[in-house]
């Protein structure tokens, strides 16, 4: 049965197109009517893809073209000659199947930065040498100081104690090359530091906090913990991973003019950032056990410094246990829905875990 | 559409794009599903059918055009693509040392880029059965942005270098906080050296590729001057400038009459002065972003309609007046949808986008039967994804 088509012909030498109608036979065979045209059989005719409702092209080899909108009577004609309509345009044209696609989509981008991201880049680090983080540590301490830290104040024989409790609790460790700095806080304050090389960084100020030789340690323990678990590595590599998931999601929508789509990045982001806190906190918790070492001790130590973070740097000296702060109200950025945006998860959370007694 | 005025042309023809959000829909998500469930081979043939997609809804003076493009040279461009980014990646990240050279050779790729990438979407663009084409060469890419770039990068290699070395640099840092990477701040000194040549290389781009493009035997003329592009950019800073200035003010104004200050000293009172304050300063930011896209729609649109209104296929004028404010209108609630819709309204957008700028485009037309076809050689589509993935927007 002979299938007729309007459409339009252009010779591919001049613009101009001329309204025709092809005919098409079920043997495969196409000729124009009214037109010195000859038959071209199907095997030679260039079909373009079928999009949507766009117009549909047949390229001939004599550098000539038929266009028309009618992508029924095409498909009609191909299948009657046993070509398949193509696979995608069959998923595309399908409601049901657009439905399908959400619901896969969406579990797929949950299971992939729930699990997949952390569990690959898990298996990519751990077949990176060492020599990665310590490439990735190269420069930092001398950049920070220079921007942020200041010489340390204290003196050979006020270092020397925190100096040997450190060698001790990381003398199990024979991996990492563990190093302790003293330095000046600057703006920053009572802070302690892990690079990914092992050199741990401690100010002034945080030393000046601890009440107790184990506050400290706990806290060296835990800086440890982001070096043993390679956290920096890890989370160059999840960082990476995320920004190609998101380029694969997103593509080219800048077009458009949107320029939100660093938002849900940044929320996944904070929450690897927290997994990380936690784990180090874990190691923390497991290395102090091993010692005989009271956990509350780093639970102290965090409320310590949350409520002197509430303080200016200067008014350290007054920040001691015995200052009444309401709680709530000294820390305003870890209430409510912004705790997602934090890299840290909330002290009540952590503090919680290290004065549960030992299960 | 349009009066015709004293213009030679006897046509005015508007572009028309008349494609839907809900079947572009269906296509875009199995595109993305398909594209992350083959880790990302799949993203040639998504971008091949979302791409014939706007093209085949596209259409002037009752014809549509078509995009041709092979999906396997697509897929081709984008692996190489993936190892140059992977490569520089590294440089940036783990060899601080040399980053001044790292800059260095990825501004020399851009002009390859820009040819490659031209000539490959040029050549598969048709409209009426004849393809466009691009007629430069790699060399004259070089040629052509060789002073731009070599500008901005001596500047840049200059500044940073003195930046590296001073303490100012230390102190910059020191406030933002956070930024330990001192190398990270090339990227900004680039942006600043850039700043004034910006203009000058939109407009050294925009003279080369239309210089160059050809329909048929239709040779197109690019006939805007540099200075065009600095008085847009001149007043969109001057605009931007302005419009801190007096949110500035009016934000200081509205705190004031609420008697609210910026405490000086952090005291247990803290939080509270902190509650009260993020109201106002969190309305401000909302303000200055929403603020912020009509800045940016008023630069986009003066941008576009220089270079439509500058260029000439042959016997032929394109013509574009898009506004500011309605191109504002659509970054804001563009912006807002997607948030909204987490993600789902992307189709939407970038439909009515298409459909707002093709209705304010037109072609200008004597007689199409004039041109004809040349003959056509191959490009392979390396640049073109080399654009795609650094993202340099060569918009034409």
């Amino acid at each position: 049965m002979n299938i007729r088509i309007s459409g339009r012909l252009y010779d591919g030498v001049s613009a101009t197109s001329t309204p025709v109608k092809a005919v098409c036979d079920g043997s495969g065979w196409l000729s124009i009517e009214d037109v010195d045209f000859g038959a071209i059989t199907i095997a030679d005719i260039q079909f373009s893809e079928r999009v949507g409702t766009i117009p549909r092209t047949m390229q001939f080899p004599n550098g000539k073209m038929f266009e028309c909108d009618d992508n029924d009577s095409i498909d009609r004609w191909l299948s009657q000659c046993g070509h398949q309509t193509s696979w995608q345009h069959r998923l595309e044209r399908n409601g049901s199947f657009a439905v399908a696609a959400l619901v896969a989509l969406a579990l797929v981008i949950l299971v992939s930065v729930r699990w997949g991201i952390p569990q690959i880049s898990n298996l990519i680090a751990a077949r990176l040498p060492t020599e990665v983080d310590v490439m990735i540590a190269n420069g930092t301490l001398e950049a920070l100081d220079e921007t942020i830290f200041e010489r340390s104040k204290l003196s050979d024989l006020e270092q020397r104690p925190v100096l040997e409790r450190f060698n001790q609790l990381a003398a199990y460790n024979h991996e990492v090359n563990f190093n302790l700095v003293f330095r000046g806080g600057g703006w920053i304050g009572p802070n302690a530091f892990a690079l990914p090389n092992g050199t741990i960084i401690v100010t002034d100020e945080l030393i000046s906090l601890s009440k107790h030789e184990d506050e400290l340690g706990s806290v060296l323990l835990h800086e440890m913990g982001h070096v043993v678990h390679r956290h920096s590595l890890r989370q160059v590599i999840r960082h990476s991973w995320l920004a190609m998931l998101s380029l694969l999601i997103v593509g080219d929508v800048s077009s458009a003019g949107t320029l939100v789509l660093a938002l849900p990045s940044i929320l996944v982001q904070s929450a690897y950032s927290q997994e990380f806190e936690t784990e180090a906190d874990d190691f923390a918790l497991a290395r102090m056990r091993e010692h005989n070492l009271d956990p509350t001790h780093l639970a102290n130590f965090l409320d310590r410094i949350e409520r002197c973070a509430a303080f200016d740097g200067d008014a350290i000296s007054e920040c001691d246990g015995s200052a009444t702060i309401n709680r709530e109200n000294a820390t305003p950025q870890t209430s409510g829905w912004l705790r997602y945006l934090s890299t840290h998860p909330t002290n009540e959370r952590r503090t919680a875990r290290f004065r549960r007694p030992k299960d | 559409m349009n009066s015709n005025g004293n213009l030679p042309f006897p046509v005015w023809a508007g572009f028309q794009f008349d494609g839907s959000a809900s079947e572009y829909f269906k296509i875009w998500v199995v595109n993305v599903l398909l594209t992350i469930a083959t880790l990302g081979v799949y993203s040639a043939w998504a971008k091949v059918r979302s791409e014939s997609y706007f093209y085949g809804k596209t259409s002037v003076n009752g014809s549509s055009f078509r995009y041709t493009a092979d999906p396997i040279k697509i897929l081709k461009g984008r692996t190489l693509s993936v190892l140059v980014f992977a490569l520089f990646w590294i440089l940036f990240n783990f060899y601080p040392g040399l980053i001044v050279w790292t800059l260095g050779a990825a501004l020399l790729l851009f002009p390859f880029v820009v040819v490659a990438s031209t000539a490959f979407r040029l050549q598969n663009t048709m409209y009426r059965n004849i393809r466009f084409r691009f007629d430069a060469r790699t060399i004259d890419g070089y040629k052509a942005m060789l002073i731009p770039l070599a500008l901005i990068f001596g500047l840049t290699a200059f500044i940073y270098g003195a930046f590296e070395a001073s303490e100012f640099a230390m102190k910059i840092e020191a406030e933002r906080g956070g930024e330990f990477r001192r190398e990270d701040m090339i990227f900004t000194i680039l942006l600043l050296s850039e700043l004034p040549l910006i203009p000058y290389l939109v407009f050294v781009l925009r003279r080369f590729v239309i210089n160059h493009m050809r329909y048929g035997s239709a040779a197109e003329y690019f006939v805007a001057r540099a200075m065009d592009f600095y008085k847009i950019y001149i007043k969109f800073f001057v605009f931007s400038f302005g419009v801190v200035i007096v949110m500035g003010m009016v934000l200081g104004f509205v705190m004031g009459a609420l008697g609210l200050t910026v405490p000086n000293e952090l005291d247990s009172d803290q939080s509270a002065a902190i509650a009260a304050l993020s109201g106002p300063i969190i309305a401000a930011v909302l303000v200055f972003y929403a603020v912020g896209f009509y800045l940016l729609g008023y630069l986009n649109s003066r941008l576009m309609n220089k270079t439509y209104n500058s260029t000439q296929i042959g016997p032929l004028q394109l013509h574009s007046t898009l506004r500011g404010r309605d191109l504002g209108n659509l970054y804001l609630t563009n912006t807002i949808a997607v948030l909204v819709s987490l993600g789902l309204l992307i189709p939407w957008i970038k439909i009515r986008m298409a459909k707002y700028k093709a209705s304010r485009t037109e072609f200008l037309a004597k007689d199409m039967a004039d041109i004809s076809a040349i003959e056509q050689s191959d490009t392979t589509a390396i640049g073109e994804e080399l654009g795609d993935i650094f993202d340099l927007d060569i918009g034409l």
